[in-house]
């Protein structure tokens, strides 16, 4: 029943052989209006939408036949750690090298699969086709120090010990690859607004848990208090749902509050 | 891109403001969950104009009591409940339709019919609402003897069509609903904002309890809008209402009053 053997001439194969075909939402430029191009590309087994794109990119033709420039799209490890190929698949944000094809389509039986729909983020500016720009989540780790500071003159030596219950907890948050899903599906996270999202609580406190980390503990804090921070959650938890990389959001999101909370009572009586 | 930080005075208000709101939700829930119990023994008129009554008793404070646990609070909390399901937020219930989501956009929709249901209400029943300006025919609330009688012609009875007076009927079941999803959801965000509840596991726990009192709520809301919408009756004569003892011709005066 699985396609385990690649290799098999595709009569064998269960799926019928189907072209893919992929409707992708084009933009030529930053500044250009979006457009849709339809793509057929021959079914091969264990194909994702990544192989597919590369496949378009190596004969840029769409379906009826026409020339066109090849569809740009982001992809780094090709094994969802760098979270780089992250664009809408059917309408849901998840990243381009972790969707198969052949789950998809086997849910259509024998009649043919609709088409897969691609589109860029909708949250992030676009640079070209599936390309976005995430420096915005990029200058949020800035602000809030999303780093150890161990750098110093002299050496200083082993640093602290980590207790086991503690890297359990920051082992989980440290596996966020930057990928944005998490703010894509948020209702609260747009451009017109300046809220970090989901991400940044759970790296503040990623960060603020290691006894390191604990340096920079009250400015990290600090930058999620203000507009755009922590308040502006509005528990829609959208976030954990759509997370890649099954991080906590919600643990951190309720940890933030509360630091937040003890934070602003300190502050109020003993600065 | 701006900038943000906890260290300017804008930031801390921001910070401020949005703690308010939580506060004073919580602080009008509270009021909401006596109002529904109050108006829940409107079932036996005479206990309902007793609970009336002992509310009354509070006077000469009771406008104080009024304007600072129930006005000032709800008005903050409404109008910076509406600038914040403005703010910029783009909503995706139908693209992303998890239960949390759902949740999140009818507790926006919820505070959205909440303003509109608590300006009519308080307009067409209050002393400062409508009848501060002199506007006749509502049917405005009459604490003395004919706290029924005249909740049910709020409720029931404002106008002379039939079909305005069920629009009215619905619009207070629908009011009263909102007002319930509303008030047991922001109990439930209320302890994730403040940090009450810092897991997922205890924000599905204490998601369990304030489903509990949702449906108590729910129980008490229907049974109030029941009360005086379905089993109400508008001219139940005031002897069976008041324990004061009234003469006869205050008695037909007050029932004449319609
Ligand atoms: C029946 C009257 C009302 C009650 C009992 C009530 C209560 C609450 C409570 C307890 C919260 C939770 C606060 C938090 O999550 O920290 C809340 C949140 C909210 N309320 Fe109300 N509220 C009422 C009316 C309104 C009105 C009239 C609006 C205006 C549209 C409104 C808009 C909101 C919004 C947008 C939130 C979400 C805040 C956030 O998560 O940041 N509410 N409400
Ligand atoms: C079946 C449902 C309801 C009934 C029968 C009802 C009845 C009443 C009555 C008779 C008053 C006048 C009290 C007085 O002037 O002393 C009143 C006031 C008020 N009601 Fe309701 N109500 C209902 C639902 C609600 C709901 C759902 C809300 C809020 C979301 C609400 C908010 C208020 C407010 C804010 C006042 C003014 C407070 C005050 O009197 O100081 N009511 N209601
Ligand atoms: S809980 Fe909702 S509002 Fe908060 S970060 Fe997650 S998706 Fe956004
Ligand atoms: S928290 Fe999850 S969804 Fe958000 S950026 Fe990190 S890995 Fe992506
Ligand atoms: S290519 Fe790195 S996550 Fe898909």
């Amino acid at each position: 029943m699985t396609t385990a053997d690649s290799t098999k001439t595709p009569p064998t194969s269960p799926l019928p052989p189907f072209p893919i075909v992929l409707r992708i939402k084009r933009q030529d430029r930053p500044d250009a209006a979006p457009y849709w191009q339809t793509f057929s590309v021959p079914y091969r087994p264990n194909m994702n939408v990544t192989s597919v794109l590369q496949q378009i990119q190596s004969n840029p033709v769409t379906a009826n036949g026409e020339k066109t420039s090849p569809v740009n799209y982001d992809a780094a490890c090709l094994e969802e750690v760098c979270g780089s190929c992250t664009m809408i698949i059917n309408g849901k944000v998840q990243q381009a090298c972790s969707v198969l094809i052949d789950p998809l389509r086997a849910k259509c039986g024998n009649a043919p699969p609709p088409p897969i729909i691609i589109e860029p983020m909708s949250k992030f500016p676009v640079i070209r086709d599936l390309i976005v720009d995430r420096t915005r989540m990029f200058e949020n780790l800035k602000r809030i120090k999303g780093w150890l500071p161990i750098d110093g003159y002299y050496h200083r030596g082993p640093g602290p010990k980590v207790d086991p219950q503690t890297q359990d907890e920051l082992y989980d948050m440290s596996r966020c690859m930057t990928c944005g899903c998490c703010l894509e599906a948020c209702p609260q996270f747009t451009k017109a607004n300046t809220f970090v999202g989901a991400q940044i609580f759970s790296q503040v406190k990623y960060f603020n848990l290691h006894p390191t980390g604990q340096a920079d503990a009250d400015e990290r804090l600090e930058a999620i208090m203000g507009e755009g921070g922590i308040t502006d959650c509005g528990n829609a938890q959208n976030c954990v749902k759509v997370c890649p990389k099954d991080i906590p959001l919600l643990d951190s999101i309720g940890w933030s509050g509360r630091a937040a909370t003890i934070h602003s009572i300190k502050k109020f009586f003993s600065k | 891109m701006t900038k943000f930080g906890f260290d300017t005075i804008a930031e801390q208000r921001h910070f401020l403001l949005r703690r308010i709101h939580s506060l004073m939700g919580l602080v009008f829930g509270a009021y909401i969950t006596m109002h529904l119990f109050v108006n829940a023994t409107g079932l036996w008129p005479k206990a309902y104009q007793q609970n009336v009554d002992h509310i009354h008793s509070l006077e000469p404070m009771l406008p104080l009591i009024e304007i600072g646990a129930i006005f000032v609070p709800m008005l903050l909390h409404a109008i910076y409940g509406i600038y914040i399901t403005k703010a910029g937020v783009k909503y995706n219930m139908m693209k992303y339709n998890y239960g949390g989501n759902i949740r999140y956009t009818m507790q926006r929709w919820a505070g959205v019919i909440l303003v509109l249901f608590v300006a009519y209400h308080i307009a067409t029943l209050h002393k400062w609402g409508l009848a501060l300006l002199g506007v006749q025919g509502f049917p405005k609330f009459d604490a003395q003897n004919m706290a029924y009688q005249s909740t049910v012609r709020a409720v029931r009875s404002p106008y002379r069509s039939q079909l305005a007076n069920i629009a009215v009927i619905f619009f207070y079941l629908l009011g009263t609903w909102s007002a319930v999803f509303h008030w047991a959801n922001g109990l439930w965000t209320a302890a994730i904002a403040w940090g009450l509840t810092t897991t997922a596991a205890s924000q599905k726990r204490w998601g369990h309890v304030c489903c509990g009192f949702g449906i108590v709520m729910l129980v008490l809301g229907t049974t109030a809008w029941a009360a005086f919408a379905i089993v109400g009756n508008p001219d139940l004569p005031v002897s069976q209402t008041t324990t004061s003892g009234l003469g006869q011709a205050q008695m037909n005066d007050v029932n004449g009053h319609r």
